[in-house]
């Protein structure tokens, strides 16, 4: 039941008489005159993944525009490659997505390898993949600790972080690091795994698994999480392609594509798992396949363990490598999203360009479309579904 | 369609504005600065080539030649990658921009605009993206020295390489 | 500050008020890069500075007493820091966690990396490593400890020189 107020306000009464509420006209027939107001998040702000500023126009609580402001972490990769020898670019390169070390220097020793036409060892790419797919979940359960930390579940970071310690132990007893690995070498490996690796591989795949259940129940099952995400920040699959958004974002949008089922490198063709993908590309969505992901890749985990075959695990390389002259690209799936690199050579001790196209540039780069229209509180919802790490950005 | 039928494809297309070039499994065309806009609209329209999903805008210091610039999409329904290759002016190079083609170039023509000094036409906001207000020159540039480079040798026993 | 930067304290009281201030040391978390992985890693379940005292809640600079800048400081960044410092209400202390906020680092030749942290605010202990372990920065937590209780506050105001710095080797 409504009755008309002066004003330009309307009242309306529940059926069963309780309580009144008032509602405002919409804006075409406001008559306060409102003004949009700037408000700068960032660079330094407890939600924003490490240097990310945003600055907001709100109208009242409703965002017209948001625009990113990067460059905060921007520390010259590609300029400081063409200064180092093709070797030593990998140890430089493991930094830009800083929670995946080992996907990253995979890439580089791809390119390389490619360019060279190099044949790795058998045995190097199985436990390439195996450290791959164990780096892939490292980074995906930070995210899945952090993401709820944003909305305000403190708990899930804790457990989270409990989970990366075990399997850090891991990548320490095999690489000796356990955030920078430099574990990839061009042409193979830095050195073989040690005695009871595999079997901490082996045992750790249960455990995680048993606990990625905690998650769901924790947190996907959540209502006041499913009524924070559901419905928010929907990212439509034309155009997540149209921006180059990739990775979980893009699965989450309904596009199944992964570059280890499309491209397969290493040698994911010889192993069993499938691309999740959401159905509404909505926040909740994209959290839902970050766990369906880690499922998967603990999946790959357990065929690889049983398929390692004995052999060399790195090939002899001339003092001096360099590679011909041309140009080579390779397409990998880090965690984050598609990886590419893109390297020209001069036929010098060093790249003559060296060019990383990083996932969380272009998923972040829509964030203007995503945050258009959203409310104030949910930015930080669709902000922190980006799943960027602003390395990766700026590099 | 693989690497070689996308050539044929392209070559049947457009004949001699383009020059094609397959290295380890990916096809790059170089055209001129005038084709640049026109094989960007085919790329993403043209229904067999159909490339929707955009992966990099780069450049590379062609040093006497000019500033190269690439263009890498891909296409998701036929799974192809394409790579476009052209090749500016070192003073006042410039070219259309893809921005509107697709979305993701917005940024990336930004970057190169702002590292190598090429401008894009067209180009809703060229302001710099990931160096400070206050930087001067284009970084990515062969001219341009790393300072701290030239003031102190490397501090390791040898230089890369030797 | 008052009574407490003009007089020499007695022997007791300066060690509890010492002890008192070096045992609740709030920090303001500079996260910047891949160190900052490593100092939540600190502080969650397994390393725990918390039991040092270190609380990392700190809602802003302003309520903070102990400033770790964990990862590369670039140009770009550098007035945003410059800011918080000033920020920060004294007595304060800076730790520098990590090789690049040392001196650069990796990045010691880029052209948009800013050297060392210290090149825009003083600081007390510098934690090398790349990314230093969470040991490490409880050793370094633990050496700022150290010197905050043998520290008199009339000393630290008195000429405006900072002291020392402290190096946290590797293996001590």
């Amino acid at each position: 039941m409504a009755t008309e107020l002066g004003q330009g306000g309307v009242a309306f009464q529940a059926a069963d008489g309780t309580g009144v509420g008032i509602i405002v006209r919409d804006k075409a027939d406001r008559e306060l005159h409102t003004q949009d107001m700037t408000l700068n998040v960032g660079p330094q702000h407890p939600a924003t993944h490490g240097v990310l500023r945003v600055l907001v126009t709100l109208d009242g609580e409703v965002i017209e525009d948001a625009q990113p402001v990067i460059g905060y972490m921007h520390r010259s990769f590609e300029k400081l490659a063409e200064y180092r020898d093709y070797r030593q670019i990998i140890a430089l390169v493991n930094r830009h997505d800083w929670v995946s070390s080992i996907c990253n220097e995979l890439g580089v020793a791809m390119v390389v390898e490619r360019q060279m036409d190099l044949e790795v060892p058998e045995r190097a790419t199985w436990i390439r993949m195996l450290m791959a797919e164990w780096t892939r979940v490292l980074n995906h359960l930070m995210f899945v600790g952090s993401y709820p930390l944003e909305l305000g579940a403190i708990t899930p970071m804790f457990y989270a972080f409990r989970e990366r310690e075990e399997i850090q132990a891991l990548m320490e007893w095999i690489t000796g690091g356990r955030l920078h690995l430099t574990y990839c070498r061009v042409g193979g490996l830095k050195q073989d795994l040690p005695r009871g690796a595999i079997q901490m591989s082996r045992d750790l795949v249960p455990r995680m698994r048993e606990r990625l259940k905690e998650y769901e129940d924790l947190v996907l099952g959540n209502e006041i999480f499913a009524a924070r995400t559901k419905g928010i920040g929907v990212l439509p699959a034309d155009v997540a392609c149209s921006y180059g958004v990739s990775g979980a974002l893009l699965q989450a949008a309904g596009v199944p594509e992964d570059s280890r089922k499309t491209e397969p490198y290493l040698f994911y063709d010889q192993v069993e798992f499938d691309v999740p993908t959401g159905r509404n590309g909505d926040c909740y969505d994209r959290y839902a396949t970050l766990i369906a992901r880690i499922r998967e890749s603990l999946r790959i985990i357990e065929q690889v363990n049983e398929r390692i075959p004995p052999g060399p695990v790195n090939v002899k390389l001339p003092k001096v490598v360099r590679a011909p002259q041309g140009h080579a690209y390779v397409r990998t799936e880090a965690p984050l999203g598609q990886l590419s690199y893109y390297m020209v050579s001069h036929n010098e001790k060093t790249p003559w360009r060296f060019k990383m196209r990083t996932p969380s540039f272009n998923n972040v780069s829509s964030l203007p479309y995503l945050l258009k229209g959203t409310l104030l509180p949910d930015m930080i919802a669709v902000m922190g579904s980006m799943f960027f790490i602003v390395g990766d950005i700026d590099r | 369609m693989d690497a070689d039928a996308l050539r044929d494809h392209l070559v049947a297309e457009l004949g001699d504005a383009v020059e094609p070039e397959v290295a380890y499994g990916t096809l790059t065309v170089t055209v001129a600065q005038d084709d640049w806009r026109r094989v960007a609209e085919l790329a993403k329209r043209g229904p067999d080539l159909a490339c929707n999903f955009f992966d990099f805008l780069c450049g590379v210091d062609e040093e006497a030649d000019g500033i190269g610039v690439v263009l890498h999409v891909y296409s998701i329904p036929h799974r192809h990658h394409l790579q476009v290759r052209t090749v500016v002016p070192r003073d006042g190079g410039h070219l259309p921009t893809v921005s509107d083609l697709w979305a993701g170039a917005n940024w990336h023509e930004r970057e190169t605009a702002e590292l190598f000094g090429v401008g894009f036409d067209g180009h809703p906001n060229l302001a710099k993206l990931l160096l400070a207000e206050e930087f001067e020159g284009y970084p990515l540039r062969k001219e341009f020295a790393l300072v701290t480079r030239e003031a102190k040798p490397w501090p390791g026993a040898k230089e890369p390489g030797e | 500050m008052g009574l407490v930067d003009s007089v020499e304290l007695p022997q007791p009281i300066k060690f509890v008020f010492n002890w008192g201030r070096k045992y609740s040391l709030w920090v303001f978390n500079f996260g910047l890069a891949c160190c900052a992985i490593e100092f939540i890693a600190t502080s969650m379940a397994r390393h725990d500075f918390i039991r040092l005292g270190v609380i990392p809640f700190a809602h802003g600079p302003r309520q903070a007493d102990l400033l770790v800048v964990s990862g590369t400081l670039t140009d770009k960044m550098a007035p945003a820091l410059q800011r918080l410092y000033q920020e920060m209400p004294e007595p304060k202390y800076v730790i520098s966690f990590g090789s690049c906020s040392n001196c650069g680092g990796p990045y010691w030749d880029s052209y948009s990396v800013t050297k060392g942290v210290d090149q825009i605010i003083p600081v007390d202990v510098y934690v090398p490593g790349c990314p230093p372990r969470p040991e490490a920065l409880l050793n370094g937590i633990m050496t700022l400890q150290e010197r905050i209780g043998s520290e008199a506050l009339r000393q630290r105001y008195a000429n405006g020189d900072r002291p020392e710095p402290i190096v946290v080797a590797a293996d001590a």
